[in-house]
């Protein structure tokens, strides 16, 4: 067997360590590469900060465990924005069918409402997840606490200050410099999706679609998308109908909201390791073409 | 750290290598991890079907009926007593002589469903993206030459939409012209498949920068330390 | 017994599936009511949908255990970690600091994105071996790939620096390539599975569809 030969037939296992290798050096070694910012993302983050203090915004967290390495840092981001606007949070999920989702934002929104000082049931509340997709987007705009009579810990959503429209300014007195006060949003009751001024749909498989059919063309709710890379290039026609506002797509989306949000999380120290891994993957798919050529051009010869 | 926090770590690490020594070769630890794993979220999606929906949508709603006077409790409740039954006729799926039964309530959820469905679709995504895709093509602006491409991208997507559609379009035999289109509407899909394909490796490549991620920050300090190493 | 068996599910996907179409075009007090109900009944029987499936997966495990199929033994740890998950989530219930979340984030939630991360190394060996700029459209599609995988990572901004002035860089072309013809084919995906969609469904109000149902 000739040397090209034996590169082309290479073990599948040492691809497989390299690969970790690949993502496991910039970790240790951190590279901290600058990130560039895209239409896309600032597409979510100007509708989140045009927004006026006390207004109600609903995040869907709508994915399983499996993607959460990929999606927890734009929730995260998005979360700490939110916080840091004044805004009323409300979390929840119609995907997956096991209904993780509820406890990823239970977790992620619980630390950074921690971070920030907010209160559960005034600041934020989680609804937790409802069988049902379609269906409970349709509940939403019809008849909100009909279909999520408890929030996720089993807490009366009725009896919540949050959805009545009394919250206040939070432990933080002090408006944000260029925020647009607004006693409206503050007062603003939430009886159905209408009600709410944004939605941010974070999902890892179909849901966002559910969210546009139901609720933007039915209720007008006006949404914006974080989803994995895998999912995003689905997403494009959406945008382009004006649909959604925006997409944060995959960690790469993540560590650009997290430059907007001036820190640098888990969303901009993966891209160090995702950008030697895909120069590596160019690598690969280059050498193996050059040794299948090679072989391709040798058999010619030969024939 | 909390000895439940250290706990967790190295259990989840430990998960984390079984599952991770599938790239070797199948053994027993990858199974052992993959079971776990489908055992531990059926468990899940069974406590938050109950916490989530049965309890606060069914039991409280139930409860909440004054069933000291059944007849008004009836009436009060029936909209919920009446899905729970019909989901209780699931379950006749297991016994294969009443298996029928089942087509009720399937039924129901089908026939609702695609009566919702049609015309949210139609709205949603026939008209509004075919309204997209041809309104650009007459800009509410002058353009200007500097900003040629705001004039020949929708022209691309109009091109793009209508030959994969045609490529599609298998109704009848695809020869000359039409087949000119149709290998044109294969080139857009390629383009898209290809970025797709590069989205997915950044999609994959996260999930693996996560674990590896919480190998190096969270595990290997508990080692370091566990040896005597860390400072 | 036929009508209730076949006659009774048809005549119900047409009634309803009829009823909500008409709902949607001629919105009545009434007719949001109805739509309300359903919805919440949808709901309710989808609980009961998801109580299905886990039940037909510890059958088919009991199934393997009773006649001790390969691999038999595992089929007792799922159902043990399974009950036990239960048990907690039962006695001291989902929310934070309980057991049951102990487990979702110590065990579930690195099984789960381990588990899914396996992929990733499976598509770079296969990137290396299948990967081939064989045909036109094979290279085409390796081209957008690369554009993509070098624009969308922080070393692609750094080498567009290098390419001449009248060349966008990578993720601008990369932006270019999601946002037209990358767009127009996923659109027109979107299209398709839009009117598949429709015709599937009012085959199935109309009756003509009827797989739902089974076999006798």
């Amino acid at each position: 067997m000739g040397i090209i030969q034996k590169v082309l037939n290479v073990d599948r296992r040492v691809i497989y360590l390299i690969v970790f290798l690949a993502v496991a050096i910039p970790i240790i070694f951190p590279l901290n590469l600058p990130v560039t910012l895209t239409e896309e993302v600032m597409g979510v983050y100007n509708e989140i900060e045009n927004l006026p203090e006390g207004s109600p915004i609903l995040i869907a967290v709508d994915y399983e465990p499996s993607s959460s390495p990929e999606l927890n840092p734009m929730t995260r981001a998005i979360l700490k924005h939110c916080f840091k606007k004044n805004l009323r949070v409300v979390t929840t999920t119609i995907w997956p069918t096991d209904g993780s989702g509820g406890s990823i934002a239970d977790k992620l929104v619980e630390e950074e409402a921690r971070i920030a000082g907010k209160i559960r049931g005034k600041d934020f509340v989680n609804l937790g997840f409802k069988t049902g997709s379609y269906a409970v987007v349709i509940g939403m705009g019809e008849d909100f606490k009909k279909t999520f009579p408890k929030d996720f810990n089993g807490n009366v959503l009725d009896k919540l200050e949050i959805l009545n429209g009394t919250h206040s300014n939070g432990n933080s007195e002090s408006s944000l410099p260029n925020a647009a006060f607004s006693q409206d949003a503050r007062a603003k009751k939430i009886n159905s999706l209408k009600d709410f001024s944004y939605m941010v749909c974070i999902h890892d498989d179909s849901s966002v679609f559910t969210w546009i059919t139901y609720g933007y063309e039915r209720y007008g709710i006006k949404i914006g998308t974080g989803c994995t890379a895998v999912m995003a290039p689905g997403n494009y026609p959406s945008l382009q109908a004006k649909q959604i506002t925006g997409i944060i797509g995959g960690l790469k989306g993540a560590s650009e909201y997290e430059k907007l949000m001036n820190y640098r999380g888990e969303g901009a120290r993966g891209m160090d390791s995702q950008s030697v891994i895909h120069v590596f993957i160019i690598i690969l798919i280059f050498l193996g073409n050059l040794t299948y050529f090679i072989l391709e051009r040798k058999k010619t010869v030969r024939g | 750290m909390p000895l439940q926090q250290l706990l967790g770590i190295w259990i989840a690490a430990g998960l984390t290598l079984a599952i991770y020594s599938f790239l070797y070769k199948d053994n027993p630890a990858y199974k052992f991890a993959e079971h776990i794993y489908v055992g531990i979220t059926a468990g899940y999606a069974l406590c938050t079907a109950w916490y989530n929906v049965i309890e606060p949508n069914l039991i409280s709603e139930l409860l909440k009926a004054n069933w000291h006077n059944p007849f008004t409790a009836l009436i009060m409740t029936w909209t919920v007593i009446a899905p729970a039954l019909l989901g209780i006729l699931m379950f006749s799926r297991f016994f294969s002589k009443a298996s029928w039964v089942s087509r009720i309530p399937i039924a129901f959820v089908i026939g609702a469903g695609a009566g919702i469905s049609v015309p949210n679709t139609v709205q949603a995504y026939l008209i509004k993206h075919t309204s997209a895709t041809f309104a650009p093509l007459i800009p509410k602006e002058a353009i200007a030459w500097s900003n040629i491409m705001d004039f020949i991208n929708p022209l691309i997507v109009v091109l793009g939409v209508i030959s994969v559609l045609i490529y599609f379009f298998f109704s009848i035999e695809q020869k000359n012209g039409l087949k000119t289109v149709s290998w044109i509407g294969i080139i857009f899909l390629m383009i898209f498949f290809g970025a797709s394909f590069g989205y997915t490796v950044m999609g994959r490549v996260s999930l693996v920068i996560g674990r590896v991620r919480f190998l190096i920050t969270d595990w290997f300090p508990l080692i370091t330390n566990l040896l005597g190493l860390g400072s | 017994m036929d009508f209730f068996k076949r006659q009774l599910p048809t005549l119900l996907v047409l009634v309803l599936g009829l009823g909500m179409i008409i709902q949607y075009y001629i919105p009545t007090t009434f007719s949001q009511q109805v739509l309300k109900n359903v919805n919440l009944w949808i709901q309710i029987i989808a609980a009961f949908t998801l109580c299905i499936g886990i039940t037909s997966l510890l059958r088919t495990h009991y199934t393997k255990i009773r006649l001790q199929h390969s691999g038999w033994a595992y089929s007792i740890i799922l159902y043990i970690v399974f009950i036990a998950m239960v048990i907690l989530g039962f006695y001291r219930g989902i929310q934070e600091g309980t057991p049951f979340r102990w487990l979702f984030d110590y065990v579930q939630t690195p099984l789960s994105s381990t588990t899914f991360s396996l992929t990733a190394f499976f598509i770079c060996s296969a990137a290396y071996r299948a990967f081939r700029a064989r045909t036109m459209e094979a290279t085409i599609m390796l081209i957008a790939a690369i554009i993509v995988m070098i624009g969308r990572i922080p070393f692609g901004d750094m080498l567009s620096a290098y390419l001449p002035s009248f060349i966008p860089g990578f993720n601008d072309m990369a932006g270019w390539i999601f946002n037209t013809p990358g767009m127009a084919a996923r659109r027109a995906i979107l299209l398709g599975i839009s009117l598949g969609g429709i015709a599937t469904s009012l085959r199935i109000i109309l009756g003509i569809e009827r797989s739902y149902q089974g076999k006798d």
